[in-house]
């Protein structure tokens, strides 16, 4: 009775021991489009090249990324990559698939909704879209820019003349001076709206 | 992971101009006089508005990276077994790191004010260092952290790319000459400090951490949360989410060659 138990209780937690390994579903992961990266910049040419760098990157994602990356637990994902010269591709970056991930040229609408072609069907060579910015025209807004300062706004922070700031910084780079000056007004808008007004 | 983008970034420039408030009076009452005759969109499959819990802990660059720093021969690429950017992860970070880059200002911590945009001398550096000492109490210290940076610095070439768990700070590059490359630990507190990014990498993992400590039945405010989880590993959980500092090592990188691609279960092929 004991040895009979004994073999029940192990078979059930070298059971469980099996099933906690094994994944629970197998995902059939598919890549369903590609972006340029920097989508704010025309690339002539990426345009020639385009079909080169989408089967690089398929073979790539096949053999290197689908298998490894979280174990085939995740059902969706974006990735960055990189290619070099030597069209060697590179892994940048792993990102949730999220609208908080920017989906650059695609729209996330469209990237839920992409039609997969079954099995049975052969798979068109420009499957998935690799796509890129066409031609200069359709150039987007770069989604960083509201983060930048112009340059002119540290100058004038800094209370110089442009020119004596192009003296002072010879290579137009920001001065210790400028910088922190510039960094003074971003902290206390209204005391220099102030000082403005008194002027 | 990039942080929140405008929803309509993929915009043209010249579409913007119809989102002038006037155009979009105009629009409203068209709206309002065809009101019966509008039809909701068709509907599509529903948008991943939020990151499941997987999502977060598997994007997480300590987990990714660890699986394709190396390559086991087995799984080698063509012949490679190095298929990313070689890095350092800093983890155990001071208990006031987080405070420090949630809290207003632009004060650099002691003793890693030397930035190599703003071309000071050390001898510069220094006196300002002494003027400023009547506010000293004020100023963060890590030497501990600052100590971790210029080793992982040395170990990476000199030239490194920041980023926290998710997020690297490429919207503060303006506070460091336009470029994400650091070269001191200075750069790598001014960039993380003036990133919105970072921010958004901060918030997730207090809410990450915040939710676990809920379903546990925990009453712990989320600052403490995220602190004890940087501190011990007591709470086995939470150790899935720890801030981590990532240095990477600087690669010029020639922009037009990065591609970023999106990668769907295809739930047809399961079944055929």
């Amino acid at each position: 009775m004991a040895m009979r138990l004994f073999f029940f209780s192990w078979s059930l937690s070298f059971e469980s021991h099996l099933t906690s390994r094994l994944p629970r579903l197998l995902f059939y992961l598919t890549l369903v489009g590609i972006s340029q990266r920097n989508h704010t910049q025309h690339y002539p040419h990426l345009l020639k090249d385009k079909f080169q760098f989408q089967s690089l990157i398929l073979d790539f994602h096949e053999n290197v990324i689908c298998q490894q990356f979280a174990s085939n637990r995740l059902q969706n994902y974006v990735f960055d990559v990189y290619i070099d010269r030597s069209n060697r591709v590179w892994i940048v970056d792993f990102n949730v698939w999220s609208i908080q991930t920017d989906a650059l040229l695609y729209t996330w609408e469209e990237l839920v909704d992409i039609k997969i072609p079954p099995d049975s069907v052969e798979v068109p060579t420009d499957w998935p879209e690799l796509r890129v910015v066409e031609n200069a025209l359709e150039v987007r807004q770069d989604p960083l820019a509201s983060y930048r300062a112009p340059i002119d706004t540290v100058n004038l922070a800094s209370n110089q003349q442009p020119q004596q700031v192009a003296e002072d910084q010879g290579g137009g780079t920001f001065s210790p001076a400028t910088f922190e000056a510039f960094m003074a007004m971003c902290q206390k808008p209204s005391d220099l709206d102030d000082s403005n007004n008194s002027e | 992971m990039t942080a929140p983008q405008n929803d309509r970034s993929t915009q043209h420039l010249d579409q913007d101009e119809e989102d002038l408030p006037l155009h979009n009076d105009n629009a409203n009452k068209n709206d309002d006089s065809n009101s019966t005759t509008n039809t909701p969109p068709p509907p599509g499959n529903p948008l991943p508005l939020q990151a499941s819990r997987q999502d977060l802990i598997e994007c997480q660059f300590s987990s990714w990276y660890t699986t394709f720093r190396y390559l086991s021969k087995d799984d080698a690429y063509q012949g490679r077994t190095n298929v990313t950017i070689k890095s350092e992860i800093v983890r155990n970070l001071p208990d006031d790191f987080t405070r420090f880059l949630l809290e207003d200002g632009i004060r650099l911590p002691r003793n890693a004010t030397r930035l190599s945009s703003c071309a000071l001398s050390e001898r510069q550096n220094d006196d300002e260092n002494d003027d400023d000492c009547d506010d000293c109490a004020s100023q963060y210290d890590f030497p501990q952290l600052t100590q971790s940076l210029v080793v992982a610095l040395n170990a990476l070439g000199g030239a490194v790319v920041p980023k926290l768990n998710w997020s690297t700070p490429k919207d503060a590059t303006w506070v460091n000459e336009g470029t994400l490359k650091c070269q001191t630990p200075g750069d790598v507190y001014l960039l993380l400090k003036s990133s919105d990014f970072v921010l958004h990498d901060l918030e997730t993992l207090q809410a990450a951490i915040s939710k676990n400590s809920n379903e546990e039945g925990s009453s712990m405010r989320n600052n403490e949360a995220i602190q004890k989880s940087n501190n011990e590993d007591t709470i086995t959980e939470n150790n899935q989410f720890q801030l981590e500092l990532v240095l990477r090592k600087w690669c010029n990188f020639y922009p037009s060659m990065e591609f970023r691609c999106f990668v769907r279960d295809n739930e047809l092929s399961k079944y055929s």
